[in-house]
């Protein structure tokens, strides 16, 4: 690990247990982490970027050491305290505490981040007070100035949060975070519930406060706009995988992930000449309990070659759909015998040569051989080549299309 | 103004599907009256795609609750102007029924009910003609019955007539199966939508096929789909067609008891109505692009994504090949990906089926990405409204560039965006004059003393003294 890291992640895999009875039989686990290896810089602003369920929000509770069960290692290196965390040796309370009084989290909703019931100038407190870093008179003092730097007035201290707007409750929800003197916050998509002009304003106060703390940020958000605004260095998630780590700006500039570039187009921009263009619109039912095969991201994926992961499962059911539309089957006989082999029964050959070329054509079901007997198509597919990150310009990419050892073995043009 | 309601149906004439004049809306909360729409004059042209944007408590969302008379009751409240719609001032059929509520005589109490009655037959020429998407496609669903109960229900209410025509239709096609095959073979859809329309008119299957043909699949599939179009319709006997044909003059629509018993295939179905119905929601999401949509239909709302659900509800929204949609933040819940889909899709809806779609959001770049003009609302007024081209290159009123410019841009790296001071005012306590005056850069002292008045630029609309002609000249 390198030493200006203040986090280093190595392998972190999350799941959460997903109880389909009463009777605890057929569990079922949510892959909501798999295998991230990660570090962040001190004093960079990492952004976290990725669509809903790809593991954002459980990447900053494995960070602030808040879920019971996980794998792998995180190296925690603040200033004068240095910690490991992995499976087997989980922290204890008293190095817990050490954690959360050097790293903050801002939450999403401004509303229910604060205790209605309590003045503004105790929710400030509250962390200071609670580590026992001092008396009462003197949290006081601290929540003033706070106040004030996060641009509020000490009138405001003596609000309950129900009298204060979003934008406001945002603002007290920062200062909060600073009280205790963290080296490191996470944001957890601080500005999604505020209105435009709002968000500019709580932008602008979390970039200022960066500067005057020296302070390393993490940003998880889905607005790619505001995750361009604020960050250094940028990383994709999509279920619970690392797709694409690098700088934001030549992240921007050049996507290299499919993923990466799928979501960066989808962003419509404020401009008069924006145009939407039509998609090749590929489909398909993902979820963290069953991951898709090799490449996670490859149902989905415009680009995907033949070794990107399909099962047999996933071709039949393409075969199916192509076969209704293209020749009025209403249902395929398919036999499947393994992952990687199947076989398909026509009425008669007639039918079955018809079928034939279908799966033949221009290798659109990525089959590497078919052969006819008699009515039947036995189908073979080819063997998948698991993503890993691979090191390409100034970044990371999760992609096969990236990996020289992949592209020797099949010789794959570009 | 001394524009008359003639003056508005005329303007109907040319064009303009929905105007809204002077329109004013209240809340009436425990902590006092708010003034949620403050004098919303609109005009939305037939055919065209206009952007509401605007911050929370604006006024935009009350706006599109005012058209469809889905203000809360009884704190929501349309106090004057009116909101006129094919001929028809809607504003004063919708506030009649708060008078009805207060207590009065018996005899009274009769004429009013009669009143309501009238009103009803009114209100019910107008159903299914303007429809809605809201924000929340969890919440707009109902969770206990499955995806295809839901779409039944709202077609054979707001449509029974045309499920009607179309089981009709379809029996007399079937009867000539020979022919249609052969036409099938040889023609296009178009031509075959021109021998549809020659020979059963405009309502029934020609809908249908419509439909089918503004899918976005190739020639050969629309025609699989026009023939399993036909193949599903049922038989009808002379005792069932004769009592169909004595339906159809006055088909006002019918409940639909929905349940969760039925399955596909559609075939098992024998109300021939119902099956119509069920066969056009199978279209329905086959149009909307939904991936599997024979599993859909059985699909009860939870077992759906947020994509998918959202184009349910697109499915719902355009049934009843409604006049005007109205979408309130369709995609502000949905990831980027997904939300780009259904951009496209509400795009594609208003350019093949022609409907006028007044889209609410408030996220600039959605703006950019589907409107054909924009409005801007600030505190209950349109303070701006315009084409999309001028919007994004040259606003005029000072709130729309402040917000433009708060926007973190792609391509061109700002250390610092530039915001609004303040906060978007309580709509229960507006400041004096202009209400964006406090927040204003340019403001001047007249701002503070009086409201600006619509003033003409261009094509553009803007409410700002800095426009106004009087003042310019007056501040030299």
């Amino acid at each position: 690990m390198a030493a200006d890291d203040i986090i280093t992640m190595t392998n972190v895999s999350v799941r959460y247990e997903l109880r389909n009875s009463s009777l605890k039989r057929n569990t079922s686990y949510l892959n909501a982490l798999s295998g991230i290896t990660l570090n962040v810089r001190k004093g960079e602003t990492l952004a976290v970027v990725g669509e809903s369920g790809s593991g954002k929000s459980t990447l900053a509770m494995a960070i602030l050491g808040l879920l019971k069960h996980w794998k792998g290692t995180i190296d925690y290196r603040f200033r004068e305290c240095g910690l490991t965390s992995t499976e087997d040796d989980n922290l204890k309370r008293g190095e817990l505490l050490e954690i959360w009084q050097r790293s903050s989290i801002v939450f999403q909703d401004p509303y229910s981040a604060l205790d209605s019931k309590k003045l503004i100038k105790d929710i400030i407190a509250e962390p200071f007070v609670g580590h026992r870093k001092g008396n009462r008179k003197r949290a006081e003092e601290r929540a003033g100035q706070l106040v004030e730097q996060v641009g509020l007035t000490l009138d405001h201290l003596v609000y309950y949060p129900g009298q204060l707007s979003g934008g406001q409750r945002q603002r007290i929800a920062v200062a909060r975070t600073l009280i205790n003197g963290p080296e490191l916050i996470i944001f957890d998509e601080p500005t999604s519930s505020l209105d435009v002009s709002i968000q500019a304003q709580i932008l602008n106060l979390i970039l200022d406060l960066k500067e005057q703390h020296n302070l390393t940020y993490i940003f998880i958000t889905h607005n790619l706009a505001v995750a361009k605004h604020v960050s250094d260095r940028i990383m994709v998630l999509y279920l619970g995988n690392v797709m694409e780590i690098g700088m934001t700006d030549s992240v921007f500039s050049e996507p290299l992930h499919p993923y990466t570039k799928l979501l960066i187009s989808s962003v419509p921009l404020p401009k008069s000449d924006y145009e939407m263009k039509q998609r090749e619109s590929r489909e398909a039912e993902v979820s963290s309990i069953a991951p898709p095969k090799g490449c996670v991201f490859h149902p989905r994926c415009p680009v995907a070659t033949s070794h990107c992961g399909w099962d047999s499962k996933e071709i039949i059911q393409l075969i199916e759909r192509e076969s209704y539309l293209r020749l009025g089957l209403e249902s395929l006989n398919a036999d499947m015998q393994d992952e990687l082999n199947f076989t398909i029964s026509a009425a008669d050959e007639d039918m079955a040569g018809k079928l034939l070329d279908l799966i033949g054509e221009k290798n659109k079901f990525r089959i590497a051989s078919s052969e006819l007997r008699g009515s039947k198509i036995a189908c073979r597919l080819y063997v998948s080549w698991s993503p890993r990150m691979v090191p390409k310009d100034d970044r990371m990419v999760n992609c096969i299309l990236y990996d020289d050892e992949f592209k020797n073995a099949h010789d794959i043009q570009k | 103004m001394s524009v008359t309601i003639g003056d508005i149906v005329q303007d109907q004439e040319n064009n303009k599907v929905l105007s809204i004049k002077d329109l004013e809306v209240d809340f009436f909360t425990a902590r006092g009256r708010a003034r949620a729409v403050r004098g919303l004059n609109l005009e939305v042209s037939r055919g065209e795609i206009l952007g509401i944007v605007g911050e929370s408590g604006s006024g935009k969302s009350v706006t599109a609750l005012a058209i469809m008379d889905l203000l809360p009751p009884g704190t929501g409240r349309i106090m004057s102007g009116s909101i006129i719609f094919d001929r028809n001032d809607l504003a004063p059929i919708y506030s009649s029924k708060y008078r009805v509520a207060g207590r009065i005589g018996r005899e009274k109490l009769r004429i009013r009910r009669m009143a309501v009655r009238g009103v009803e037959k009114k209100l019910a020429e107008q159903k299914g003609r303007i429809s809605m998407i809201f924000q929340d496609p969890l919440s707009s669903l109902d969770p206990l019955y499955k995806i295809d109960s839901q779409l039944i229900e709202s077609i054979l209410y707001n449509n029974e007539e045309f499920m009607i025509g179309k089981s009709l239709d379809k029996n007399d096609i079937l009867g000539r199966m020979s022919e249609f095959t052969n036409l099938l073979k040889e023609k296009s859809t178009e031509e075959l939508m021109d021998w549809i329309n020659q020979n059963y008119g405009d309502g029934g299957f020609y809908k249908e096929v419509f439909f089918i043909s503004n899918m976005s699949i190739s020639e050969s599939e629309k025609k699989i789909k026009i023939r399993r179009a036909l193949a599903c319709t049922k038989l009808l006997t002379p005792a069932e067609t004769r009592k169909l044909k004595a339906k159809l003059p006055d088909a006002t629509g019918r409940f639909f008891k929905p349940n969760n018993r039925r399955r596909l295939p559609i075939q098992g179905i024998r109300d021939p109505i119902v099956r119509e119905a069920m066969l056009f929601s199978l279209e329905l999401l086959e149009f909307v692009g939904m991936p599997n949509p024979e599993n859909v239909l059985t699909s009860y709302p939870h077992e759906l994504s947020g994509g998918m659900k959202q184009r349910v509800m697109v499915a719902l929204a355009v049934a009843n090949s409604p006049d005007i949609l109205i979408a309130d933040e369709p995609t502000t819940a949905l990831d980027v990906t997904t939300q780009y889909q259904v951009l496209y899709l509400l795009k594609s809806i208003n350019r093949k089926l022609k409907t006028t779609v007044i889209f609410i959001t408030h996220d600039l770049g959605v703006m950019a990405a589907v409107a054909d003009r924009i409005a801007v609302m600030y505190a209950g007024r349109i303070v701006e409204i315009g084409p999309a081209r001028h919007f994004f290159d040259d606003p005029l009123h000072p709130y729309t560039s402040g917000l433009l410019k708060s926007v973190p841009q792609y391509d061109e790296r700002v250390r610092k965006l530039y915001n609004i001071p303040g906060q978007v005012p309580d709509i229960r306590k507006l400041p004096s004059g202009c209400a964006f005056h406090p927040r204003c850069e340019r403001v001047m002292d007249i701002c503070k003393e009086s409201d600006p008045v619509d003033e003409n630029v261009n094509e553009r609309r803007v409410q700002c003294w800095l426009y106004s002609d009087g003042v310019k000249h007056g501040s030299r």
